[in-house]
Formats: C-alpha cells, sequence, structure tokens
C-alpha cells in the first residue's frame, strides 16, 4: 500500500469514528430535509446509515469561499480528483455522504452523479450519447423512484450544479447539449432502475 | 442478462442511425400498433425537467391505453444557443467578481438557491430571464422570416417518426412544450412531406406554444399569465395562438410558463386537466398506420347518455344509430328524433378493410353488399374464438357495423301516460319492448310507475357487457381490441403475408 493510500485510509478511519460518535450522541435523526419527507422508498432502520463506508469515502472537501457554491474542485480535469476511481468525483462524493445518510437515498445520488458525469464529460460521440443518456436517464429513474417525485429534481439539481462548477465543465456539457439536440431519445419505465 | 445485453445493441445500434427501438416495441406486433408518447422539450429546461415532466404525463396515461402498450421518447430540442449566451454573459460577470462561481449560476438557472442571498438569486435570475426572453424572441423572429428554420434541426427526428409509423406501426403522440412546439410543428409538415403516410399516425398537442397553429389541427393549452408567449406575441408576431386557460400567478414560477411548475401544478378544473384530456383525446384521434390491419370495426358509445332533463321532459326520444335521425329511418314514423349529438355518429361509425376507405353502414349511399362481405369476412376471421355468432346477437350487429337503438315514447290514454320503450338491433327487424326485458319494471295501471332504464344502462346490459366478454375470447394476435371513452375499436390483425 502507498503511502498515500495509508493517508487516506486514516483519514477515512478517523471520519469513519467521528460519524459513529455523532451518531452516538446525536440519535439516528437524519439531518437531510429530503430524507425526512420522501416519499419515495419505505425507509427502514436497516438502511439507515450509522456512518460513512470507511472503504470507498474520500475524507469531505475544504469549506469554500465562492458564493453559493458547495464544491470544492475546481481544477480545469473535466472529471476532476476521483480518488476511489468510482465514476464521482471526490468533493461532490464528500458531499453526498455528508448528506444522505439513508442508504437507498445515498446510493440513488451516487448512480446519479456518476451517470451524469459520464454523461456530460464522456459523450463523444452519438454512440456515447445515447448510451450514456440511457445510464442517465435510469439514474433519474432511480432518483424519482427513492426520493419521491416531488422530491427527487431539487436533489438531482443540486448534484447538477455541483458537478458542472467551473468554465470547463458547463462548456463540455453545453456542446453535449448541442450534439445531442434534434435526437430523439428513449426514457426508461422500468421498474426497478437502481443499480 | 443476454436479452438485456441484446436490447441494448439493438438501442444503439438503431441511435447510430438516428433510430431508437424501444423493447417494447420490437416485441410487439404489427396489430399492437403501440402508442408513443414524445415529449418535445423547450430551451429553458434541462434533462431533470424532461424526465420529471414526462413522468407526471406517464403517471397520468400508463404503460397501455386502450389495451395497447405506450412508451415515452424525448424529442430533444436544441437550446438555439440558449445556453452558449448565458455561459458568455457569465464568464464577464465572474471576470468581474471573483467571489461569484458557476456553480451559483448553476444553482439559479436550475432553481437550487438554498443559503444564497437574495440578492444575489435575483441579480443572476434578471441575467438569465432576460436572455430567455430575448432569446425566444430571437427564436420565434427567425421562425417568422423563414419557415424552414428549424427543418434542418428535426431531421432526426423525422426520420425517427416516420421509422416509428411506417417500419414500428406506431401511433406518435407529440406533446410539445414552448419551443418545443416550432420544432413539433415543424416535424409534422417533414413527416407528411413525401406523402407516402396517409394516415394520421401522428397528432401534436401543445403546451405553452409560441407558434401560430398546431399541426395537423391539434389541441393546445397556453395560459393567459403565460409572460413568455405574451411577450412572443405582443412584440413579435400577433397570430401567435392565443391564450386559452388562466393559470393563477405563482411566485413558484413568475414566468408563468413552465411545464412543471406552473402547467401541470393545478387541481381538478385546472390546466393539468385539459392537458391531459388534450393528451387523451390524441391517443383517441391518432389513427394506426395503414398497413397493420385488415379490418377494423370502430363504434361509437359515447352517444348513449341520457341527456340531462329528458327522463321525465314528456317527450319521445331516441338514441343510439344515427338512422333513427335521417327520413329513410323505419322509425321516422314514430316522430322519434335526435337528441343533438346523436348526429355525430354518422361520422363516426365506420366499418374498414386495409386499402379501403371506411364506409358509413348508416349512410344511405353506402354499398350494403360491400358491409355486408366485410362484416361476413370479419366474422369468418374471429368466429373460430367466439364461437357460433348469431343473427340478432350484439357481436353480430357489431361486425355489422350497426348497434343498438333506444327509444322512448310517451303518448296519453285519457289522463294516463302511457310510456312504450324498446331497443334492438336496428336492422334485425322487431324490437323488444322492455316490459318484456327482466330486470325494468313498469306498472301500466295507477299510480302508472315506471323505472325508467338509461340509455346506457340498456346499451350496457343489453349490448356492450356481452360484446365486450365476447371480443375479449378473440386471441390478440388475431385481432386487437381498443376501449376507449367514446368507442369500441376492434383491429382484426392483418394476416401473416405469403411467402415469396
Amino acid at each position: 500500500m502507498t503511502s498515500r493510500k495509508k493517508a487516506i485510509v486514516t483519514i477515512a478511519a478517523v471520519a469513519l469514528i467521528a460519524i459513529i460518535a455523532t451518531v452516538l450522541f446525536e440519535g439516528r435523526e437524519s439531518t437531510q430535509e429530503t430524507s425526512s419527507t420522501s416519499a419515495g422508498a419505505q425507509r427502514t432502520s436497516a438502511n439507515e446509515l450509522p456512518s460513512m463506508d470507511a472503504s470507498t469515502s474520500p475524507p469531505s472537501p475544504p469549506a469554500q469561499g465562492n458564493v453559493g457554491a458547495k464544491s470544492s474542485d475546481f481544477s480545469a480535469a473535466l472529471h476532476g480528483k476521483d480518488v476511489n476511481a468510482n465514476g464521482v468525483r471526490d468533493d461532490v462524493e464528500g458531499n453526498i455522504q455528508k448528506t444522505y445518510r439513508y442508504l437507498p437515498e445515498r446510493n440513488a445520488a451516487m448512480q446519479f452523479a456518476r451517470s451524469f458525469e459520464k454523461y456530460a464529460f464522456d459523450s463523444s460521440t452519438d454512440r456515447l450519447i445515447t448510451e450514456n443518456w440511457i445510464t442517465f436517464d435510469r439514474s433519474m429513474a432511480c432518483m424519482s423512484k427513492t426520493f419521491g417525485k416531488d422530491s427527487w429534481t431539487k436533489t438531482a439539481n443540486d448534484i447538477q450544479s455541483q458537478i458542472l462548477n467551473t468554465e470547463e465543465r458547463f462548456h463540455s456539457y453545453i456542446e453535449l447539449q448541442r450534439a445531442a439536440g434534434g435526437k430523439v431519445y428513449p426514457f426508461t419505465m422500468e421498474k426497478n432502475p437502481c443499480d | 442478462m443476454r436479452l438485456n445485453l441484446l436490447v441494448m445493441k439493438s438501442i444503439v445500434f438503431f441511435a447510430a442511425t438516428g433510430i431508437v427501438v424501444h423493447p417494447a416495441v420490437a416485441d410487439s406486433t404489427d396489430c399492437d400498433a403501440p402508442f408513443k408518447i414524445m415529449f418535445a422539450n423547450g430551451i429553458y429546461t434541462n434533462e431533470v425537467d424532461w424526465r420529471a415532466s414526462i413522468e407526471a404525463i406517464a403517471a397520468g396515461i400508463g404503460d397501455s391505453y386502450r389495451d395497447t402498450p405506450v412508451t415515452y421518447d424525448l424529442a430533444r430540442n436544441r437550446s438555439d444557443g440558449f445556453l452558449s449566451d448565458i455561459a458568455q454573459v457569465f464568464q464577464q460577470k465572474i471576470a468581474e467578481d471573483s467571489t461569484l462561481s458557476w456553480e451559483l449560476l448553476l444553482r439559479v438557472f436550475l432553481g437550487v438557491t438554498d443559503l444564497i442571498p437574495d440578492s444575489i438569486i435575483a441579480s443572476v435570475r434578471s441575467i438569465i430571464d432576460t436572455i430567455y426572453a430575448s432569446k425566444s424572441v430571437e427564436f420565434r423572429q427567425k421562425f417568422e422570416q423563414q419557415y424552414t428554420y428549424v427543418d434542418s434541426d428535426v431531421s432526426d427526428q423525422v426520420s425517427f417518426i416516420r421509422n416509428a409509423i411506417k417500419n414500428n406501426v406506431n401511433r406518435v403522440v407529440v406533446v410539445a412544450h414552448s419551443q418545443g412546439n416550432m420544432y413539433a410543428n415543424a416535424a409534422y409538415r417533414l413527416v407528411y412531406a413525401q406523402g407516402d403516410i396517409t394516415t394520421q399516425s401522428m397528432v401534436v398537442t401543445g403546451v405553452a406554444s409560441p407558434a401560430d397553429f398546431v399541426a395537423g389541427n391539434g389541441t393546445y393549452v397556453t395560459s393567459e399569465n403565460d409572460t413568455v408567449i405574451r411577450t412572443v406575441r405582443q412584440y413579435v408576431a400577433a397570430a401567435t395562438l392565443p391564450a386559452n386557460f388562466t393559470i393563477p400567478f405563482s411566485m413558484d414560477d413568475p414566468t408563468g410558463h413552465f411545464f412543471i411548475k406552473t402547467y401541470l401544478k393545478s387541481g381538478p378544473g385546472g390546466a393539468k386537466q385539459v392537458i391531459f384530456d388534450n393528451i387523451i383525446a390524441a391517443l383517441d384521434k391518432v389513427e394506426r398506420p395503414e398497413d397493420s390491419t385488415d379490418f377494423e370495426i370502430r363504434l361509437p358509445i359515447a352517444h348513449y347518455d341520457e341527456p340531462a332533463g329528458s327522463i321525465d321532459a314528456g317527450e319521445n326520444v331516441s338514441y343510439g344509430a344515427a338512422h333513427n335521425c335521417i327520413p329513410s329511418s323505419i322509425f321516422f314514423e314514430w316522430a322519434g328524433y335526435c337528441r343533438g349529438s346523436n348526429l355525430k355518429i354518422l361520422d363516426l361509425w365506420s366499418l374498414k378493410k386495409r386499402g379501403n376507405t371506411k364506409i358509413n353502414s348508416f349512410d344511405p349511399q353506402a354499398n350494403q353488399t360491400q358491409v355486408s362481405e366485410i362484416a361476413a369476412e370479419v366474422r369468418s376471421r374471429i368466429q373460430p374464438y367466439t364461437g357460433s355468432i348469431m343473427v340478432g346477437s350484439p357481436l353480430y350487429a357489431f361486425t355489422q357495423g350497426k348497434g343498438p337503438y333506444y327509444l322512448r315514447l310517451r303518448f296519453w290514454q285519457g289522463d294516463a301516460p302511457v310510456v312504450d320503450e324498446a331497443w334492438g338491433f336496428n336492422e334485425q327487424g322487431p324490437t323488444v319492448p322492455f316490459d318484456q326485458l327482466t330486470g325494468f319494471d313498469f306498472v301500466y295501471s295507477p299510480p302508472y310507475t315506471f323505472l325508467y332504464p338509461s340509455p346506457r344502462t340498456v346499451f350496457e346490459t343489453k349490448f356492450s357487457t356481452p360484446l365486450i366478454t365476447a371480443l375479449r375470447t378473440i386471441p390478440k394476435e388475431v385481432a386487437r381490441l381498443e376501449i376507449g371513452t367514446d368507442d369500441i375499436t376492434l383491429k382484426v390483425c392483418r394476416q401473416p403475408r405469403p411467402a415469396t
């Protein structure tokens, strides 16, 4: 294991302990407003996360000074920093982990973020646009099913706002819009759209 | 898993050629003629809005309509430079004020502005709204100057729709919002431009339309308080479709223009209901592609409802077959007369054989020999499944393109009213007096009580219920039964084409 990986594991372990302590002292009440009002998946105690998963969670992003920004990775690379290579930029993932403690909601948000990043930044051909749309559309269906039809759009747009947080990323999205416009794409009506 | 993989491959393959095939469509037979509802988006929306919009539509329609599969697609329209213009202006703003962020722009654009000061939201919102108003006007002006402005933008959609109709035997309904209406109108024109699609297998219904018309005489809903469309109408094109509904102003959407936030946000009797009524009407109106069936029988059923106030009006009433309303009617001598909408039946009732025009069996000019030949052919197709079809049965009357009639006549004997009611099939000779039927109560002596069955009751009890029961025994690969709010339609599937 490299020293860098060791550092990440150490930080994640510290975060794990901190969250367990928080849960023990504060009880298991969710801090996320959309969680408490979710009209989607039935919440069960078995799905309530007592902590983050230390094996996959990156550290929380540092506080940002930019107005209205939750994100913190403003690097030039479209995908930014993704240490655990799970397809979700670390600062976005950190916010998701921090915000959604209910496992199905966290998973749905991660599925959405992952598929949107791929859709927005890796759709260089018509074929890829279609492939990535199908995956992305499925993730939106999952969000709707999990958060409920009245709540999911706010959560989805919140994640999109974080992902398209630089000029380069926003322009990549604009390019996608230009390339995908004028075509027809299917909407899934799959009953179980969550990964 | 293997099947899913194959489906995915087929989607990808066709997508590369501008054609996307749904699994449900690929699996269905020609006889299904599945419905395809396409949402044509405006320029000031994103994927999340589109998905939410189609989910709202699907929640009201479902995955089947009239026992026929419904699939949903996005007719994705270009933003016409809207996002680029916003990005350009915002780039300048960020250069002037380093505390601003691109995420802020997105947050205001997408409406997720928690924890952002109102003054900043208002400032950014102003930029976006100004650009949007400008782009809407510009878009309409371009269209005004050159009708074909958007043609190149819809060529892929046109290919998709033409393929859906001609090869996948789909019936296509486009629900267009905002600028999507302009694109939908252009697509409609191009779909029919080659003259090889003769059925009305594409129907458009509009919401918040900046256009002058809805292609194919489709329906639309535009709110009086839709400021975007009002601006287009006032400053660019006075001929823009007039507002035909009033949705109260709401701070949720000050523009009064968005599909979800405004048009679908209403209770019973609101714009939402009108939009769904329009979509249902479009689904009822859109025709199957020419080659999907050998025969079609369409029976209107909406006209068997009792008009308000008629039950004890002391009038003679007849419902049902329109022949009751024309001088050649055998009942004309009874002075039975038409109740308003009965005349519509003349246009609706039809028998059709593939490749031929529809025949209205009540039309005095109709070739009755041809009607009987078609009816006999239909009966020969379905009889193996329904059992023998007896003359005088509901199924026989239905296949003959005829339906039940209902008469109520009132006259007086001294001071006592005498009511005579009858029902039967118009071409089947003697009528059947109601007092010979069970389930109804007629007392012809004082105090002269009569329990009048409504035309709807008679229709359902004596005709439609046994008819539908019989028709449901027919396998779907032989004939498709579609039961709508206004009609019962049987489509006898095309027989396999002989090998060449």
